[in-house]
């Protein structure tokens, strides 16, 4: 890696180890994005008119990189296309790819699962590979969250708020309630990079507000981060301490930007 | 709020001070204010908690704040109390016109003090919608709409008409935030708990950062002089006894406003014997009562308060044999026996901590804290000592684990729930209401008389009446009116 990365980029990429394989240099570029970002987003003051302008365009990215990264940890045939393509004589950055990463189907599922969703009958494309969707929820999600809750309740440690906060849920309501804050917290960042919104946007986007749609992404992505590492079925696995190490340095950054927002 | 005899710390509930007192007794510290800049930005959410943990503060302070500086401001607070009896008596379009024409007169009474804005919409919600859009592009803020005691266990056969206005009046410069109890499962069908608002639980735990903090500076507001006055033990000092007492309430601000005056309710040097005291007596004359008093506000699941206290009582005597200060439920028991855990956690004996923990048995159960003024009550001996407050402080030792086949609650018996039902406390007599100590601010003989004669005879007829009506009748004054509603509050609201 080629800077210090931020502790949510580690929490989310993993352990990528120094070789220099493909497989890395697509992670280290997507923990360097979120490393970025995430820093250039805490140094942002509210209080400012433009740097609150830029907050949901830093966000944006975050969230973005972050999800693929996650989605490249259990299906890198995914990600490795999109970067085998970028990375072709052909690729022109002024046409839309057939093959780029979309939030609607890679990230959240295109449509609503079937209510059997092992049904041998169930076709193949209903079968879904998204990162918040059900199927990927049932193999990796909740198996990797009663993992984590199976690990906080055997080891002694300082409870932080967001930690009891994920103790407060069982393994649907993680899911559930990550899936659709993801997908709220996209579009309203979303909103404030497209200046075809036309009610009043300085007072939805006001310092208040942006502190807490900011807040509320770190904490979902960290969250999802630190599941990811319990699932045991993602690649550049960090061990549980070292997760938890970096979720509650992640925790601990925030409630420090909080406070110097408020 | 009334401070006659000094007593302003027997008020408990929030809703009772008036906007300066509020200011003068309310503290919040980290967790708070977290939650508080949850409510105050843009976007819907639920703030869930049991009784006296601190929904209605929190809602009160976020609208003191988008309000403080109103010239400044991004937004409009309107804070909203739904403490109407119509409400508790009308269900579906019935339901929703009285919650919209209250909503109405609420914000009309806004638009024009604070911007002369006229605000005109029939009790649809589509109208309100739209003439709320109206009101936030003219004065150029957007609308925060706070609404207190939404929600309440055993009131849930309107729910599903609020969350549908709730849901249909959030839009992109309007939030609706709402103050719900645990157990509240009737969303309808049109809600989706996930996508339609953020649930924001209060849920406060010793081992949080601001905790012995917080309540360390509860005490410090609410009884200056009795801090000053009283003396401790050399083996304790004011804050550990501060922290002991946040948990020995598992968190919940009210009841421990509750221990803390009958702790400083005593000439003596504040030592073991009088923790041990307040707490027995915190247990006998507060809790157990509360389950009682709930009987008459919870409507269907009155029947389930027999099995709640039948409850109660095995788990307290499992775990106080061991002196467990809290216990793992086996998710399928928990899923049996949901309503008469939410009453329990609902009037502070248990405290619902981590949801999915795995048990020695096999399978995951819930874990829920104990308050350790009812365990103490069941222990041996019932006393404080040192070494159990020191075990207690720092919760040390084992959960008691109560797996699936766990036979020791099998002798409940549980009742079926009747689909709807008027709460009891509106049929009984009048006396309900008197001066006593579950009601300090209660009514007078003398005014109980005047309002017999007049024909008000239940607790119901009283709530029915209006302001005018009331001031009609001779020997009662605009006073006297505020104590009725101030004591109707405590009687039916929770």
């Amino acid at each position: 890696m080629t800077s210090v990365q931020h502790p949510l980029a580690s929490l989310i990429c993993g352990d990528i180890d120094n070789t220099h394989s493909e497989s890395n240099i697509v992670f280290n570029r997507l923990s360097n994005t979120i490393s970025k970002f995430s820093r250039k987003l805490l140094s942002l003051e509210l209080i400012d008119e433009d740097d609150r302008e830029l907050a949901p365009f830093y966000a944006r990215n975050i969230i973005e990189g972050a999800c693929s990264a996650l989605l490249g940890r259990y299906d890198f045939f995914r990600l490795f296309s999109v970067y085998k393509v970028q990375s072709s004589s052909n690729y022109d950055i002024t046409k839309r790819s057939n093959i780029a990463l979309q939030w609607t189907g890679d990230i959240l599922a295109a449509s609503k699962a079937k209510e059997d969703m092992w049904n041998p009958e169930n076709k193949l494309s209903d079968y879904d590979r998204a990162l918040l969707g059900n199927h990927v929820g049932e193999l990796l999600w909740k198996p990797g969250y009663l993992t984590l809750m199976d690990f906080l309740s055997n080891h002694s440690m300082t409870k932080t708020a967001w930690v009891e906060n994920l103790e407060m849920r069982d393994e649907r309501q993680f899911f559930e309630m990550s899936k659709t804050e993801a997908g709220k917290l996209f579009s309203a960042f979303s909103k404030g990079v497209h200046y075809e919104f036309l009610i009043n946007a300085d007072s939805i986007y006001d310092a208040t507000t942006v502190q807490d749609y900011v807040i509320r992404m770190v904490q979902l992505l960290a969250e999802l981060g630190l599941v990811s590492h319990c699932s045991g079925i993602l690649v550049n696995n960090l061990s549980k301490e070292e997760a938890i190490y970096y979720f509650q340095e992640t925790e601990e950054l925030i409630k420090r930007w909080r406070l110097r927002t408020d | 709020m009334a401070s006659e005899n000094g007593l302003v710390n027997l008020i408990l509930a929030s809703e009772d001070f008036t906007a300066e007192e509020f200011v003068r007794y309310h503290r919040f510290m980290g967790y708070e204010e977290n939650i508080i800049k949850k409510l105050m930005a843009h976007g819907p959410v639920l703030l869930k908690g049991g009784r006296g943990t601190g929904k209605s503060a929190l809602l009160r302070e976020a609208d003191r704040r988008l309000n403080e500086n109103s010239g400044s401001s991004n937004a409009l607070g309107i804070y909203l109390s739904l403490r109407h009896l119509p409400l508790l008596r009308t269900r579906g379009k019935q339901y929703e016109n009285e919650l919209l024409r209250i909503l109405i007169d609420k914000i009309s009474k806004v638009s024009i003090e604070k911007f002369s804005f006229i605000f005109e919409a029939t009790p649809e919600v589509y109208e309100v919608h739209k003439e709320l859009a109206r009101l936030s592009e003219y004065i150029g803020k957007r609308i925060v709409l706070f609404f207190d005691d939404a929600a309440h266990i055993g009131r849930e056969a309107a729910l599903e008409e609020f969350f549908d206005v709730f849901r249909t009046l959030s839009s992109s410069n309007v939030s609706c935030k709402a103050a719900i109890y645990p157990g509240v499962t009737r969303f309808g069908n049109r809600f989706d708990i996930y996508n339609d608002a953020n649930v924001v639980e209060i849920s406060r735990r010793e081992d949080q950062e601001d905790f012995d903090e917080f309540f360390y500076s509860i005490m410090q507001t609410r009884f200056p002089n009795e801090l000053q006055e009283r003396t401790f033990s050399k083996e304790l000092n004011v804050r550990e006894v501060a922290s002991f007492f946040g948990q020995a309430v598992v968190g919940n601000v009210r009841s421990y406003v509750k221990a803390c005056s009958i702790l400083f309710n005593t000439e003596k040097t504040i030592g073991f014997p009088t923790l041990s005291e307040a707490m027995l007596e915190l247990s006998s004359d507060y809790y157990w009562p509360m389950i009682e008093e709930v009987r008459l506000k919870i409507g269907i699941y009155e029947a389930l308060i027999e099995p709640s206290q039948e409850l109660a009582t095995t788990i307290y005597q499992i775990c106080g044999a061991k002196s467990a200060t809290s216990c793992i439920i086996h998710r399928n028991l928990v899923n049996k026996m949901d309503k008469a855990l939410e009453i329990l956690e609902y009037t502070g004996f248990i405290a619902r901590r981590e949801v999915s923990r795995g048990m020695k048995s096999g399978g995951r159960g819930t874990r829920f804290v104990l308050n350790l003024c009812n365990l103490l009550e069941v222990i041996s001996g019932s006393r404080l000592t040192k070494d159990l407050f020191d075990q207690w402080s720092n919760r040390d030792g084992e959960d008691i684990q109560f797996s699936q086949t766990s036979s020791v609650f099998s002798n409940i018996k549980w009742p079926e729930i009747p689909e709807d039902k008027m709460l009891s406390i509106l049929e009984l007599p009048i006396e309900k209401l008197k001066k006593s100590s579950v009601f300090p601010y209660g009514i007078t003989d003398n005014k109980l008389e005047i309002l017999k004669e007049q024909g008000y005879i239940t607790v119901g007829k009283l709530a029915e009446a209006s302001d005018d009506e009331l001031l009609n009748i001779d020997g009662i004054g605009d006073k006297t009116v505020e104590r009725f509603k101030s004591v109707l509050g405590q009687a039916i609201w929770m």
